[in-house]
């Protein structure tokens, strides 16, 4: 039995966890990854491979972690968990009487035709390629979707000298930053290292004479066994594709991200309350002050609560962590996070999911990857009834497969209607974990 | 580190994962989905489970989170 248990070695449960332990309990922190550092602080594999600053930053908070104390289970998911319990994929389990869940968010994705080719990745796989492994998956790469992930990773390719077909970000950035309430520019400008970050990204693009356009989209992946081309097109503000505007762009390798999902899947499965935010990137649980979800003594921090990024969750996770470690704290939430959330605002303002996400997909477009389902199949099942993701799994078994549709819901949720619609339930287990984890409990 | 990558001796770097290694070395599909389409890795970070291959005897396990060590055995085209 632990004090607290934290899921995710993230930004969000790095930080809970040290200041939990620095208070002076005990802490387990779990993370399916065999390093610790979760997306954003992705530490290299081998010492080949020089760290970068961010990568230096979250070494240092991986052992200020480790210095206070905190018991790390690495390579080791959760699939089920029972108040103060949780069932871990090394065939034994934890207890605790605090939780912190820090599962992160995981990238939207667009279906499309073509998309299922071996050559379409998700940006954050290309990322994590280079990041972790040094390893660049194609001769000449497209980046496509929405959100700033786009210019990092394109950015990151221009440094290694590898060729940049094009950057199309779907959301006329400038447009609708200007349209923000309130904040818009004046709001980018506040956020003083993270828009010299983007400019700076920016910068190193034009000068390697990388086309970078908005209110563009890849709507075509070209070739039969591996990626050969992209047809590209415009987008309207609802992201749908204007006919007559595809043209062909030359390519072995396509880059999505369509902003970020977050990773609700272990709070569904305590019985958290989940409520439908658009602006922090879909399904997100019910938080109070001190980050209690509804169910007593289990907290939630980082984009696993609502997109926010790495600062707002490092906040998150120090609000959470002494909170889980009944350390008493004033109500008054700190000046970081409240930063952080306006950030936030204009961040879900620019890049929250459009409707046209669903209108790439033709009829024989493939949604669910897991089961191989088409888009036929799903309107069929919407234009018999169903009304629901679930109602829509249950005669198509869209939703079905391994990924338990964590790919597919964002684009399944558009076909049945607009969301919220109901929300995502989970069941163990959460990852499949061989038959000998769960007798072993 | 030597790995095995269906019956053919790979030299890798401790550490990277599976799915770098196939890359690295030039394979981009190593499985064929349910309704026969090559697949390969997608989302690189253990959600999608399209880059799954049987590694040292286990069936289905994500090979893009997976890091090999010396002597890993990875056999490709099997099912999840």
């Amino acid at each position: 039995m632990r004090d607290v248990a934290v899921v995710g070695a993230g930004p969000a449960g790095l930080r809970a966890a040290t200041v939990a332990a620095r208070a002076g309990a005990s802490v387990v922190l779990v993370d399916g990854y065999h390093r610790a550092g979760g997306q954003y602080f992705r530490q290299p594999a081998s010492a080949a491979h020089a760290a970068s600053p961010i990568q230096a930053q979250g070494r240092r908070l991986i052992e200020e972690a480790r210095s206070a104390g905190v018991e790390f289970r690495l390579g080791t998911s959760v699939w089920g968990a029972e108040p103060g319990r949780l069932y871990l994929s090394t065939m034994d389990t934890v207890g605790f009487r605090s939780l912190v869940v820090a599962t992160g968010a995981y990238e939207r994705v667009a279906a499309f035709p073509g998309w299922t080719l071996p050559g379409v990745y998700t940006a954050g796989a290309v990322q994590s390629l280079l990041k972790e492994h040094g390893v660049v998956p194609g001769t000449r790469i497209l980046l496509a979707g929405s959100g700033p992930l786009l210019l990092v990773v394109a950015a990151e390719l221009v440094k290694r000298h590898v060729p940049v077909a094009g950057v199309l970000e779907a959301t006329r950035v400038v447009r609708t930053a200007a349209r923000h309430p309130g904040r818009g520019v004046a709001g980018l400008w506040r956020q003083g290292e993270r828009a010299r970050e983007g400019l700076a990204a920016a910068a190193r693009l034009s000068r390697a004479r990388v086309p970078l356009r908005t209110g563009r989209g890849v709507v075509r992946a070209v070739g039969t066994t591996t990626v050969e081309g992209a047809i590209v097109a415009r987008l309207d503000d609802k992201w749908r594709p204007v006919p007559g505007t595809e043209r062909l762009v030359e390519c072995d390798t396509i880059a999505i991200h369509y902003s970020l999902v977050p990773a609700t899947d272990l709070l569904a499965l305590v019985g958290a309350t989940l409520t439908y935010a658009s602006a922090k990137g879909g399904w997100v649980p019910v938080l109070t002050e001190r980050l209690e979800t509804t169910v007593p003594g289990v907290f939630g921090a980082g984009d696993c609560t609502g997109i926010g990024g790495a600062g707002m969750s490092l906040a998150e996770g120090e609000l959470a962590g002494l909170a889980a470690a009944g350390h008493a704290h004033d109500d008054a939430v700190p000046a970081t996070l409240r930063r952080e959330r306006r950030f936030q605002q204009l961040y879900g303002a620019l890049f929250a999911a459009r409707p046209g996400l669903a209108d790439l997909t033709t009829a024989d477009t493939i949604v669910c990857r897991c089961e191989d389902v088409p888009r036929s199949a799903i309107d069929a099942a919407v234009a018999a009834g169903a009304r629901t993701p679930a109602m829509v799994k249950s005669v198509t078994r869209c939703g079905m497969g391994p990924c338990q549709g964590r790919l597919c819901r964002p684009v399944v949720e558009q076909l049945t209607g607009a969301p919220p619609g109901e929300p995502p339930t989970a069941r163990p287990p959460l990852v499949p974990v061989p038959f000998e984890a769960m007798r072993a409990c | 580190v030597e790995v095995t990558v269906d019956g053919e001796r790979i030299t890798a770097a401790e550490g990277a994962s599976v799915a770098a290694v196939l890359l690295a070395a030039g394979r981009r599909a190593w499985r064929t989905s349910l309704s026969g389409q090559p697949r390969g890795l997608f989302c690189g970070i253990g959600v999608c489970f399209e880059c799954v291959a049987t590694i040292d005897g286990v069936d289905g396990v994500r090979t893009c989170i997976t890091p090999v060590a010396d002597g890993t055995d990875v056999m490709t085209g099997g099912g999840r």
